[in-house]
């Protein structure tokens, strides 16, 4: 991986890969997490092929949270996440919120390979390769997570309603 | 079981008006008021107030509470879950997609659901980003003014080095090419030096090329020792420089094998030496008119760069019968000399 591939990360993965991060841990682990794994990355650039980039951040900070979730078990990652706030305007605040709250009733694994997906558009291989399950393991925890998301969803909008 | 009797009537009576009697029960009752007229009239007002028609009024159909899925070639109830769901993963084909707004259209009570599952796509808000950005980028143009010099001033150091400490054996030594300009200043003329005809000397015939510049001061000046009497200047003389403490100098230049002295010795010089001195002699004594012996003891200025680098002392060594027959330059500060 050559220097220029290795800014073109930074310029095109940090964002993501810290988005990703805070739906597991708070502001400053996720920063921390983030700046880990470009470091790894700065280290092994010799090995690691520039279009393998985004695939290597993405399973290192996947696996340095779980790390962390391990050494530290005091650590809440999901209970300290805070409420994200936005500058921008998303489509439907109300219902992001509501699937903020639905993604934090998930297992970690589930919510894993669905942020993965919808936020990053990975493939269920490459979910796999990422967290080191199989891509039917992946699908299935897709689904999963799916029905969840719109049972718990689903339940809060017929009680509101 | 408790029959209605004249004890116990009131209990049945205002149970039957509240009509919480079951079926016999409440046939008990009537019998009871109709073999008893006169209760039957006190409590009239009552039975007639509580008393309700039935109403033929229908809240809700049936079929419209019940849910019944009509499937169409392959979404039915048992797969339809998947079916939203693959919609929202992007798995379908545009077959199924086509199929699955069909199947949507004859079953809109699942729209609802289907509706609620393509809401549970997250999405990333692009306002939230990475705030130390600029500090993982690395450049590479810093370490260039930081190695740079560093690099070159370890570079200069070596060559000094090598320079100052490489052995005196010249035939280990490594030879460059270097670009000199020289000015040759007559400043001193053997007394056994042939007159030079200074017309023949100043309207010496000089060929371009071999970039010789003369610059007659007068004639008056050759004939006084230690006075410059001319100049002449080598614009640019291709120098082998043997990197040795003695710095030995080799002006090795471009032969030119035309060139032909009326001088015996410089001949011989020629003969022996070759054609780098016979390039030499054709750069410092350029035309057929112009002896060497004009030029001993005179000084060179050697330029590099424009700046004066040393002084050159052509010398003669001679043998017993007064030819030449070594042509060196000394220096004050190394000696240059030709090779041969």
């Amino acid at each position: 991986m050559t220097l220029e591939e290795y800014n073109f990360s930074v310029k095109t993965y940090a964002d993501g890969l810290y988005r990703f991060m805070l739906k597991f841990a708070d502001a400053e682990t996720a920063k921390d997490i983030v700046q880990d794994c470009f470091e790894k990355l700065w280290i092994k650039r010799e090995t690691v092929d520039g279009e393998k980039a985004k695939s290597y951040l993405f399973t290192a900070a996947y696996n340095t949270m779980i790390d962390k979730k391990r050494k530290n078990k005091r650590l809440d990652f999901i209970e300290s996440i805070p409420t994200q706030t936005s500058s921008t305007q998303m489509p439907n605040p109300d219902l992001q919120e509501l699937l903020h709250k639905a993604l934090n009733t998930l297992p970690e694994i589930q919510k894993t390979v669905v942020i993965l997906r919808d936020y990053e558009g990975y493939s269920y291989e490459e979910i796999g390769e990422i967290t080191g399950l199989g891509e039917s393991q992946v699908k299935v925890y897709i689904f999963r997570a799916r029905v969840s998301l719109k049972n718990y969803i689903g339940s809060l909008a017929t009680v509101l309603g | 079981m408790i029959n209605c009797s004249i004890h116990n009537y009131k209990e049945w009576i205002e149970a039957y008006i509240e009509a919480s009697l079951n079926a016999e029960d409440m046939h008990a009752a009537e019998v009871f008021l109709q073999q008893h007229p006169t209760l039957l009239d006190t409590y009239l007002d009552e039975l007639e107030e509580f008393s309700l028609e039935p109403e033929n009024v229908e809240l809700y159909s049936k079929d419209q509470l019940q849910i019944v899925i009509t499937p169409t070639p392959h979404i039915h109830q048992n797969n339809f879950t998947e079916y939203f769901i693959g919609n929202i993963e992007g798995l379908l084909s545009s077959a199924e997609q086509t199929e699955l707004q069909s199947f949507l259209s004859i079953n809109p009570a699942l729209k609802n659901e289907f509706d609620i599952y393509a809401s549970t796509k997250l999405l990333a808000d692009p306002s939230i980003q990475y705030p130390y950005k600029k500090d993982l980028i690395k450049r590479s143009r810093p370490a260039v003014p930081f190695y740079w010099p560093m690099s070159a001033a370890v570079a200069i150091l070596l060559l000094v080095g090598v320079w100052v400490l490489w052995p005196s054996d010249s035939s280990n030594a490594s030879a460059f090419i270097s670009t000199h300009r020289i000015e040759i200043n007559k400043t001193a003329i053997k007394n056994n030096a042939p007159e030079i005809n200074n017309n023949q000397f100043t309207n010496n015939h000089l060929n371009p090329q071999k970039e010789l510049i003369k610059n007659s001061e007068g004639p008056k000046a050759h004939q006084e020792r230690s006075t410059p009497v001319e100049m002449v200047s080598v614009k640019t003389v291709q120098v082998h420089e043997n990197i040795n403490p003695q710095r030995t100098v080799e002006l090795a230049l471009q032969p030119i094998p035309s060139i032909e002295h009326s001088e015996p010795a410089i001949q011989e010089e020629l003969a022996e030496n070759g054609p780098r001195k016979k390039g030499l002699f054709n750069k410092i004594f350029s035309g057929d008119q112009t002896y060497i012996e004009d030029y001993v003891n005179a000084t060179f200025s050697v330029f590099k760069n424009n700046q004066e680098e040393d002084k050159w002392v052509l010398k003669v060594d001679r043998d017993e019968n007064g030819k030449s027959k070594r042509v060196k330059f000394t220096s004050p500060i190394f000696s240059a000399k030709s090779r041969n």
